[in-house]
Order: structure tokens, then sequence, then C-alpha cells
């Protein structure tokens, strides 16, 4: 396969920075990227297509690593390709991105990074409250459940967290020149916009206009998030509970916390801006903590703990119950089902009498 | 039951001995309350120890309306709610007549005689009784009112079938907040008049649900005492206090009628330590609407030497609030409601492929198995053709929301 004149942009997060908007709108606009001959990627792992343009399943997220294939799939498309996939920004493996760089050198004449860059504070109340949400599970793996805006400071938040490392991992491998660091401030963005901003650095038009959408959710959802990812509640029954929950307010870290906290990554985005001239400050981001309250307002009051419970108890009062009949019809059925499928009787008792036969 | 050394003459620091007021004539003993002053725990005794009650004379009617014996001595049945909580209850006009029907000398203990705030009642329960009995007496025990609603409150979270539950309300507190209504049962100056003014002074006899106002400091011993035992009569106290954080739950399940059984299997899932306790401020702030009328029943009764009846001692209350979430307790709350939430066996939306894959497996297996449970799938699943969350269920949820904040709204 030849390499002639083919680009590849890659999007490697990082997540929550705005990468739903860019997905959507790269998705959207298919039919006028294909006439600049730029396709979007949005295959699974199976082969199938994914319906959006969030590519998934290609990390794993236990070694930290690329499945392999990932190029090949990339390769077998023609043309220019975008590929949006934040998973990305859990690859802490230099080797498995070297080894990336190598399978698409051979196809791919012109290969771009991008990558957003957001301060480390903010970068986790934002991730650790979308690990509160069952899309966000290996951000609750890898920032554990407290339910506090912010979680307790732990080393192995550097290989997210340290840029200047993980970032550094790509330049390696691609080239400095080739790495497209973008900080991720309003003020900063073109039109203040992150779309905007990423189709203005990747040099692609776009037709329509995108408005970002806030998915972040409210304090009690978000705080009861943790706690039901701390005891594995299913999303079905999840989804109950939270939905009869107000999304208002915001888990915040008191000021001091946040500084606290971002004091683990300042040198390593010193070392990240002097190699890549990214800002004028001296730690690639402001000193700015004036979004934080002096105390934090993360913690339960009675007011919220109320709001919480009451919501989660309406809902448990509102849903169907089996009656002890019904209980024994459903073992019944999952009796004669355990000879044929042993999995789906077990399955079906599991998800109604939340028991194993 | 204790049997200890034989009671002197003076031991008996308040009242009179009942069984020497009066030696001819047929006799009705009333305990008619209050609540959480030992109720239970006298009513299990005087259960347990009926030899002894024969012995003193008496015959312990506990017989329910409906003609049920319960073990645990409290007969049932004989009240009805107002409309209006604030009216109290009601009491059912046979009461009088079935037991001036029993033969013999018969006490009746029902702490929710404390509850019949109507003149009228209770005056037509005395014209009724004074058919049947030539003597008639009354015992009441008090407590500080503080405590008293302390006690009464939390008692109410356990279920709304307690009627303190809609009188105090289901505020997720140590102490209700303060309404005038109150008084109604709080004031015993008052309340305890409209047994007086019935049934006459010397027939009522008010005592102090304080240690050391009690025979033996029990308010058990303190009873038969007074009714002539010459035995020291103990039973195990009958305490089912709730803890902190069983309590704040219970409360919120009151405020949504939660269905008894998901209420249980929740419960058993809940801490049940610790206890719930208001600001000492709140405490004294609470109870200063009732020391006067506390000053006059002393004065009428003279029970005790303190001028406002009770001590004023509050040094038990904490200065901090200790009735409140914290970050802890909240959480232990929601973790232990999670794990009893996924042990329900229930119906839950996103469910019902599995159901259906069921059903296609057992039409090939037994007919009338497939039959059951798609009989099942229908009703619990009536529009899940439709994708995403059902239509019902979303409605649902947009009711439950404007639910949970008019309930947040009007606590």
């Amino acid at each position: 396969m030849s390499n002639s004149n083919r680009k590849l942009i890659i999007h490697i997060g990082s997540h929550n920075t705005g990468t739903n908007s860019i997905q959507r709108a790269l998705f959207k606009n298919r039919p006028h990227l294909a006439e600049q001959g730029i396709s979007v990627y949005n295959q699974l792992r199976d082969g199938n297509m994914r319906k959006g343009g969030k590519v998934k399943g290609w990390i794993d997220s236990n070694k930290g690593t690329i499945y392999p294939g990932f190029s090949r799939s990339l390769a077998a498309n023609d043309g220019n390709i975008v590929v949006s996939m934040e998973g990305l920004s859990w690859v802490f493996d230099r080797e498995c991105i070297a080894r990336l760089q190598g399978e698409l050198v051979d196809v791919f004449s012109d290969i771009k990074i991008v990558a957003y860059l957001r301060r480390q504070d903010k970068q986790v109340v934002s991730h650790h409250q979308q690990g509160s949400k069952v899309s966000g599970r290996k951000a609750a793996r890898f920032y554990g459940n407290q339910p506090t805006a912010l979680p307790q400071y732990q080393p192995h938040f550097q290989d997210y967290l340290n840029y200047s490392r993980r970032i550094g991992f790509w330049a390696d491998a691609f080239g400095d020149a080739n790495i497209y660091l973008r900080i991720f401030e309003r003020d900063l963005l073109k039109d203040g916009d992150v779309v905007s901003d990423f189709f203005a650095i990747t040099g692609m038009e776009t037709h329509s206009n995108f408005t970002r959408q806030n998915e972040s959710v409210g304090f009690v959802a978000t705080k009861l998030g943790h706690l039901m990812q701390q005891r594995n509640v299913p999303p079905t029954i999840r989804d109950t509970l939270l939905a009869n929950l107000g999304s208002g307010g915001k888990m915040l870290p008191s000021a001091q916390e946040a500084i606290d906290f971002y004091a683990n990554f300042r040198d390593s985005n010193k070392s990240l801006n002097n190699r890549f001239k990214l800002s004028g400050h001296k730690y690639l981001f402001d000193d700015d903590f004036s979004g934080y309250p002096s105390l934090r307002n993360d913690l339960w009051t009675e007011d919220l703990a109320n709001e919480a419970i009451l919501g989660m108890l309406t809902a448990i009062n509102d849903i169907p119950v089996l009656s002890p009949e019904e209980e024994t019809t459903i073992r019944e059925c999952a009796m004669k089902i355990e000879a044929r499928n042993p999995a789906l009787a077990r399955e079906l008792l599991r998800k109604t009498l939340r028991s194993q036969p | 039951m204790t049997i200890g050394p034989e009671i002197s003459e003076t031991a008996c620091p308040t009242g009179l001995r009942f069984e020497r007021m009066h030696n001819s004539g047929r006799k009705l003993l009333l305990h008619i309350g209050t609540h959480k002053t030992g109720t239970s725990s006298i009513q299990k005794a005087l259960y347990e120890n009926q030899a002894c009650l024969d012995d003193l004379g008496y015959k312990f009617y506990f017989r329910g309306k409906g003609g049920v014996d319960r073990k645990t001595g409290i007969s049932g049945g004989w009240f009805d709610r107002n409309e209006d909580p604030r009216d109290g209850l009601r009491l059912s006009k046979e009461l009088a007549e079935t037991l001036g029907n029993t033969e013999g000398n018969i006490l009746f203990c029902q702490e929710n005689l404390s509850w019949v705030f109507s003149r009228e009642t209770i005056q037509s329960f005395h014209e009724e009784l004074k058919k049947h009995f030539e003597h008639i007496s009354i015992v009441i025990y008090i407590r500080r009112q503080d405590k008293l609603a302390i006690s009464h409150h939390q008692q109410g979270s356990k279920s709304t079938e307690f009627f303190s539950s809609v009188f105090y309300g289901s505020e997720n507190k140590a102490l209700p907040s303060y309404q005038d209504y109150f008084q109604k049962y709080l004031n015993f100056h008052e309340r305890i008049a409209l047994w007086t003014d019935a049934f006459g002074k010397d027939q009522v006899q008010p005592r102090v649900f304080d240690k050391k106002y009690l025979f033996g400091e029990d308010v058990v011993s303190d009873f038969f005492n007074m009714l002539g035992a010459t035995e020291t009569i103990r039973t195990d106290w009958v305490n089912e206090s709730n803890g902190f954080v069983r309590t704040k739950v219970n409360h919120l399940f009151n405020r949504i009628d939660m269905e008894r059984h998901r209420r249980e299997k929740l419960n058993r899932r809940l801490d049940n330590s610790g206890r719930l306790a208001p600001l000492r401020q709140e405490a004294t702030d609470f109870y200063s609407h009732f020391r006067e009328s506390n000053c006059k029943l002393n004065q009428q009764f003279n029970l005790t030497p303190e001028e406002f009846l009770f001590d004023d001692d509050f040094s038990s209350y904490p200065n901090a609030p200790g009735d409140e979430w914290t970050e802890d307790s909240a959480n232990d709350a929601i973790l232990s409601l999670l794990v009893g939430i996924k042990s329900i066996p229930a119906i839950w939306q996103g469910n019902a492929n599995i159901l259906l894959q069921c059903i296609s497996v057992l039409k090939e297996i037994d007919i009338q198995s497939a039959s059951e449970l798609q009989q099942l799938y229908d009703k619990y699943y009536p529009d899940h053709a439709r994708p995403g969350l059902s239509r019902s269920f979303r409605d649902r949820s947009a009711r439950m929301s404007r639910k949970i904040m008019s309930l947040l709204t009007n606590s």
C-alpha cells in the first residue's frame, strides 16, 4: 500500500475537551468532508460501523495499549482520513505508540496528531464527574469512585495528566512538527469554540454551525453516580433511580484543593511549554483559580442528601415489584430454560429476582 | 418478671395506692399514656403478670375491638383518625360499653387515649363508664415535652400507621418544628383538664416519667407499686428506637408512603446505630412553649418540687446539629439503600429483552410456561416496542420529579 499523498488526522482527546461535539460535527459533515476527499473513520473492532463519530473499542484499557489491527483498519479506508478517538488518551505505553507510527507511516504520508489540553484541576473535575456515569467506567476505574469533586491525588494520575510525558510519547513517535496541541480555553480557541477550532487547525471546511452540548450532570446525580459505581448498580436500575433527579448544581472543590492538586503537574506543564512553545504562561496554563469557591461545595448538605434519597426512594416506590406468585413463575421458567441455555436462565434470575439459580 | 423485696409503705412518693382508695363496687383503672413513657413495657408486664393482677383484684383488658387478643397486651382498634390530624383520634363509642360488660374490676391501658382531644368525647366516655363502674381512676405518665416529642417523632418515622407520623409530620429532624396545635397533645395541663373535668380531679393521677420520681426508678415497678403490688415487678424494657440513619430515611419513607415490603427490605440494610439529637437551643426553645402550663399542672397536683414540674437540664443535647446528614452518614445511607434496592425483585426498564429471549426459548420447550412469561411481559412492558425508555416510563419520571420537588418544598 502506498503512502503517497494520503493524509491522516488523529484526534486523541483529551477527554472532556469537547470531543463529543467534535465527533458529532465530523459525523454530520461526512458528505461535505467527502467532497474534500476526507473520510470520517467510525469503524468498530468487529468491523461494524458506529452510528456516530465516536470511535470506541480499540483500546485495551487494562494494559493502556491499542489492540492490533487498528492501523490496518485505518489503512483499509480510501483517501484521507480523520479519526477522533479520545480513548487514545488512555494509551500510556511509549512502545505501543511508536509501533502505531511505524505501521501508519507506510500508509499515510502526512499524519497529524491533534490534542486539546486542559489545566489538570479542571480536567479532573470534569473527567471525574464523567466517571460517575455509566459511560465513564474507565474514568471511574482510573480516578476511583470517591463522591467528591476532585479525587484524592494518586501517583498513577501522572500517566494521564503529565502531558509532557504522555504527549511526549506521541511527539517522539510522530515528530514534534506533527503534533497540534491546543489549550482548551474559550479565549484561546477559534471563535471561542472547540469545533470551529478543530476544523480550522486541521484545514477542513464545514457547512454547519455547531453549538457545543453541555453533558454535565448536576450535583446530586454526580454524587449518586459515584456511589452507584461503588456498588456496581446495573444500568437499568441506575437509569430508573437517576431519572427523577434534577440537574442543578455543580460539585466544586475549594480553590485551595484545586491549587494543591494542580501543583502536582505544574513542572511537567512547564516542560511541555518549553518543548512546544504553546503559551506565554510559564507553566502553560494560567494560574487563575477564582472560579472555585473558597469552601468546597462537593459535600452533602441536609437538603441535597434528602433530595437524593427521596429521589431514589420515589423511584423504588413507583416501580412494579413482582408478586410472590410471579417470582415463582420466573423461577419455574428459569429452571426449564436452564437445560437449554444455562446462561440465559441465570440472567433471567439475576435481572428480575436479583438472585442466582 | 423479677420478684424483689417487699415494698415499704413510703416507697410510693406520688399519689395513692389504688387498692386503698376503694373497698367496694366495681373499679376501673384507665392508663391513658402518654406515649413514650414506657407504656409498651407496662402493657407487656401486665400481660405477663395477670396472676399478680388477679391477686390485686384487677382483670387486665387487652382485647381489641375486633376481638383479637395480642400478646403485647395492646388493645387495638378502638380509635379512628380524624380527617384533620390536628384533631387527634376519635374514640369508638363501643369501648366504654365493652369495658362495662366485662366482669370484674378492669384495668385498661391504652396510650392512644392521649390522642383524644375532644372534650365531648371524653365526657361521653365518662357518662357511659359510670353506668358500669362505681370507681374510675385514671393514670397518666407525663414526660418533659422536648424529650417526649423527640421520642414520639422518632417513633412516627417508623410507619405512617403511627398517628405520631401525621401529627408531627415527616420533617427529617430530631425535633419537629413547633406548631401551635402541638399544644393539644403536649399542653398537659389543658389535656389532663379534659379528663379531670369529666371524671373529677381526685380520680386523675398524673405521674412524672423521670427516674427520680418513679418507684424503683422504673416505670413498670412504679405502676405495679401504685396498684398495690407487694412484689417488685419488672420487665425487659421494650425499647425499639431506631438509630440515626434509619430514623432519617424512615421519615423520607413516610413522605412518599413507601410500600411496606420494600420498606422492610431496605430497612434491613440501614445502619441502626446512633441517635438524632436536636441542638440544645432548639430543645430549650421547643420546651419553652410548655413551661407555663407545666407550672400550672404542678400547682394543681403538687407533683414535684420543681417550679415548672420538670427539671431544666438540657446538658445532654449537643451544641452542634446532631440530626443533619453529614457527608459520611449520607453516603453510608445511600450505599446501604443501593444494596437493598439491588435485592428487590422488581421489573426494571431495560430488562425486557431478557424476558423476550426467555419467551422465545420457552416456546420450544414448554408452551404453557412461555405463555405465562408472555403475560408477565405484557403486564410490565405494555409499550416496550418503542425505542429507549418507554413513554409511560418517561411520563412517570416527569411526574415523579414534580412529586419530589413538591415533597421537598412542602417539608
